[in-house]
């Protein structure tokens, strides 16, 4: 490459650099606070903007923590944990006043809080000794549901439930088996005598994918048991909902099922729309376009020095057919 | 670290033999080297010249005959026997660190070491050395921390050389050592060629390069399709004759020595 | 190319001026990536009030501790000219098995040792593939790294655990003269590592099968132990950074590395090594090392989107090398 070429193009990439740099600051979150007032600093350690429940997270809490005064500085890092570190001490550096965390390492957020003693931290979705919690209550969440469930059972099946299928993440800690254990428990808020040995428990994470697995499992149970004829399958996503949704659909036996699941998400409520509702019969909403509404109140009254529960979850409800377009109009 | 004269004979193969499956690419090769001379090795390039120069650096076994240095037979079973026995060759592409100074590069594998285990270098050493071996072959490179890339081709060629004469050889062995120079770098390699002569150290010169091959050599050898045709006193012939020997073959008697 | 000059040799001359200084500005790559580091500083440093702060410097250095330790070592593999990319799996493998053992009662010191022990070994495994079966290392450490990460998410069933100690609390706390403990360690393995490249045979070697590797072998030198060592170096500069990284982050972490695995590499080859292995300076990669944290940490600090982040992170890798290309360096 020719001398001067060489040049023009360094002179266009040191431009297209300090552009970049630019145009990133400008399109920054909101820094300045309203004036005459001394505003709180927030950090947002997030797992990553591309996962969809982290980014409507985090928009969420960047226009609650704007209505209510607090300027925000965000970072991601994608579960690393030196990334997690680093950006903790960077927002340090800056002086934050609450860092809200998103990246589930437990260890490595417990020791940075006890390092680093003066600024609140909200641990969103995971438990750390010494800071918040803000977050799903996954129980909660489950037995929500699993009330939904018996009331569905005693006003379409009159209290019969052949077997109960959950295919869920086992491996995946115990936060998720609470979603699960949630639902068995409310559903025997009705029925208390429903038992334990008609619960079956299937993993249905691996290398095919949720979807795929719970497809698997559920029509692989009912292979198994041609007798039963009330079938009730939960599990602890909306993906495992499909997977379950798909199964039933191909074996045609629509009557023969009830599917609840977790997350209420946009797939959920699409196929509900296109009427899988009678079978798909609820998806517990987890709200993450909702966290800041919750949280940002609560955290002010925590900088506010007031008395406050440790503990905050946004509200848990049961999205049905019937309700989907009440809560979400703008789909 | 360079010999001075020495008077015996110094190289003989007998009749080597070495054929690769059903190709013979050697049928009963003699050929001797004398002490204070440059032997030309010519020939096409299906004649032998490497497989032949390969059998003498172990990297070959040959299948049949023997080889001998200063009068003692010998048995070249490996590279490293080779070298230990005191044959050096410097090869066509030079092989050379391109990325090392001309100091390490002549100390390559031998460095001069304070100690066995963390090996710590004695550059100082290491750089003077280097300065008196390049002297010796009257070559005119000041600096060895020079990199060798930076080296014109025939100063390379003059540190590979150099390189292989430290070793303090019996004979060096030199494969189209003028191949890829400029015009006036030729002129200087074949100075140091016959700066060899003047240390006692005999070479066999491998060339394509007629010219350069009758500026050095004393005895040229004419070797196609694996047999010597002709072995002549460069001063008793002439590039005509030679080349009709490498292409047409010995259309007299093929083993004549002088 | 040069003329030679006329016979009558001059006498070596003396250095006037220090050696490093000379070979620091002889060396247009080196320069070229040390603007580039300087033009990033300045930039942060106009943009934000807090980049150019001490403790924020401390922190971004004591941050990338992890990170430059494991260049290092991985420099000497690719002035070989190998590559390794299983460092994050062997920090994840030799201290999940530490940390696991700790906890079952086992000593400390013996725990970090044999720690250390594991990271060597996966080396030797790794070296034996690359230097006496010949495979190709970006393969074997392909593998290597899917298998150590396998082993690790196993024992640890891919949870994380917390560990304490006195040990991990003077690397990851401790501080000298207010600079953290883990800088220390990691300047101190560049130290080495400059020292052994440029001081020993073993170095000098190390950049001769680098930069022929046949030659280097016609010459007597064991090419393949060379190699071995190589492979060998790397892992073992991954099982100090894997000490430091407990220290730092309190625990092991069986993910470590996953997203970040190309980190290091990048870095090395921010540096200004020639990927076929002969070339390149040591104080480069730290350069490199140091280029990656100011771009991470700086990008917080101004608050740039995750987008923009990776985007500039390209930008700048591709102006480092056109600088250096424009000085008539590139990769061969």
């Amino acid at each position: 490459m020719k001398g001067p070429t060489k040049r023009t193009l360094v002179i266009v990439l040191c431009l297209a650099f300090a552009l970049s740099g630019a145009a990133g600051m400008f399109a920054a979150g909101q820094k300045e606070a309203p004036a005459g007032e001394t505003a709180y600093t927030l950090g947002i350690n997030n797992y990553m903007d591309s996962f969809e429940f982290c980014f409507k997270v985090h928009q969420n809490i960047e226009e609650w923590a704007k209505k209510y005064g607090i300027k925000t500085v965000y970072a991601e890092a994608k579960m690393e944990p030196e990334k997690v570190k680093a950006n903790l001490d960077t927002f340090a550096v800056q002086g934050v006043d609450a860092i809200f965390e998103f990246n589930w390492l437990t260890e490595v957020t417990e020791k940075w809080v006890k390092d680093n003693p003066g600024i609140v931290m909200v641990t969103g979705d995971y438990i750390v000794e010494g800071a918040y919690y803000f977050g799903a209550n996954q129980y909660q969440a489950g037995v929500v549901l699993g009330r939904h469930l018996a009331e569905q059972v005693k006003k379409r099946w009159n209290g019969r439930v052949d077997a109960m299928v959950f295919a869920a993440c086992y491996q995946c800690g115990p936060l998720l088996i609470q979603r699960m254990d949630g639902i068995r428990d409310g559903y025997k808020e009705t029925y208390p005598n429903y038992p334990e040995d008609k619960i079956f428990r299937f993993e249905n994470m691996g290398a095919d994918g949720q979807i795929v697995n719970t497809k698997r499992i559920v029509t692989d149970f009912y292979t198994a048991h041609p007798e039963m004829t009330h079938i009730v399958v939960g599990t602890n996503n909306d993906e495992g909902g499909l997977g379950a949704l798909s199964a039933v659909e191909t074996m045609g036996n629509q009557e023969n099922f009830f599917i609840v699941s977790h997350g209420g998400d946009t797939p959920f409520r699409e196929k509900i729309r296109a009427g899988a509702g009678k079978v798909w019969i609820g998806s517990t909403a987890y709200m993450p376009e909702r966290y800041g509404e919750f949280m940002i109140p609560w955290l002010k009254d925590i900088l506010d020095g007031k008395d406050v529960p440790k503990e905050m979850s946004p509200e848990h409800f049961v999205l049905t057919a019937e309700n989907v377009d009440q809560y979400y109009p703008n789909d | 670290m360079i010999p001075t004269i020495d008077q015996d004979c110094v190289l003989e193969m007998r009749d080597i033999h070495k054929s690769f499956g059903g190709l013979k690419a050697l049928d009963g090769v003699n050929l001797d080297l004398r002490c204070g001379e440059v032997l030309g090795l010519v020939g096409d390039n299906a004649a032998g010249k490497s497989t032949l120069m390969k059998i003498l650096t172990g990297f070959y076994h040959a299948d049949a005959g023997s080889i001998w240095l200063d009068g003692k037979e010998v048995h070249i079973d490996s590279p490293k026997i080779s070298k230990r026995l005191g044959i050096e060759m410097v090869y066509q592409n030079l092989e050379l660190c391109q990325n090392l100074n001309v100091a390490e590069n002549l100390f390559l594998g031998r460095e001069i070491q304070r100690d066995p285990v963390f090996r710590f270098l004695k550059l100082r050493q290491m750089e003077r050395k280097s300065v008196e071996i390049l002297r010796k072959l009257k070559i005119d490179i000041q600096d060895p921390r020079k990199r060798v890339d930076r080296l014109s081709g025939g100063q390379q060629q003059a540190v590979a050389i150099s390189k292989a004469v430290s070793f303090g050889p019996k004979m060096l062995i030199l494969d189209e050592p003028t191949a890829n120079l400029a015009l006036k770098e030729i002129g200087k390699v074949l100075d140091i060629v016959m700066q060899l002569k003047e240390h006692g150290i005999p070479a066999i010169f491998i060339s394509h390069r007629l010219d350069d091959v009758f500026h050095v050599c004393d005895r040229i050898f004419v070797l196609r399709g694996g047999h010597r045709v002709a072995l002549k006193q460069s001063s008793e012939t002439d590039h005509d004759e030679i080349v009709r020997y490498m292409f047409l073959g010995a259309g007299e008697e093929s083993s004549r020595s002088a | 190319m040069d003329e030679p000059r006329s016979a009558g040799a001059e006498p070596v001359r003396r250095r006037a001026v220090p050696g490093f200084l000379r070979k620091l500005s002889s060396s247009g790559e080196i320069l070229s990536i040390l603007i580039a580091l300087i033009i990033l500083c300045v930039f942060f440093s106009l943009t934000s009030p807090y980049f150019l702060t001490i403790r924020n410097i401390l922190n971004f250095t004591m941050n990338t501790s992890i990170l430059g330790i494991m260049a290092a070592g991985l420099f000497i593999a690719m002035v070989i000219g190998e590559i390794d990319v299983s460092q994050y799996s062997i920090v994840a493998l030799s201290t999940a098995v530490m940390v696991i053992s700790i906890r079952r009662g086992m000593d400390s010191g013996l725990a970090i040792v044999m720690s250390f022990g594991i990271a060597i070994l996966c080396g030797v495994v790794n070296g034996s593939l690359v230097a006496f079966l010949r495979i190709n290392p970006i393969i074997t450490t392909l593998g290597a790294m899917m298998i150590y990460r396998g082993i690790a998410y196993n024992i640890t069933q891919a949870k994380a655990m917390g560990v304490t100690g006195g040990f991990f609390e003077a690397v990851g706390s401790g501080r000298f003269l207010g600079i953290p403990a883990s800088v220390y360690i990691m300047l101190g393995l560049f130290l080495l590592v400059h020292v052994i490249l440029t001081y020993t045979a073993h170095g000098k070697r190390v950049y001769a099968v680098g930069g022929n590797a046949e030659a280097s072998y016609i010459s007597g030198i064991n090419v393949r132990m060379v190699r071995f060592w190589g492979m060998v170096a790397s892992s073992a500069a991954a099982g100090v950074a894997g000490l430091v990284f407990v220290s730092q982050v309190g625990a092991t972490v069986p993910t470590v590395g996953e997203a970040g695995l190309m980190d290091v590499v990048t870095a090395v080859i921010l540096g200004g090594i020639s990927l076929s292995g002969g070339k390149g300076r040591i104080v480069g990669t730290l350069i490199g090392v140091l280029i990656l944290a100011v771009l991470q940490n700086g990008m917080v600090l101004i608050n740039v989107q995750s987008y923009y982040q990776l985007m500039v992170k390209g930008v700048v890798i591709l102006l480092a090398v056109l600088v250096d290309s424009l000085r008539g360096g590139g990769f061969k």
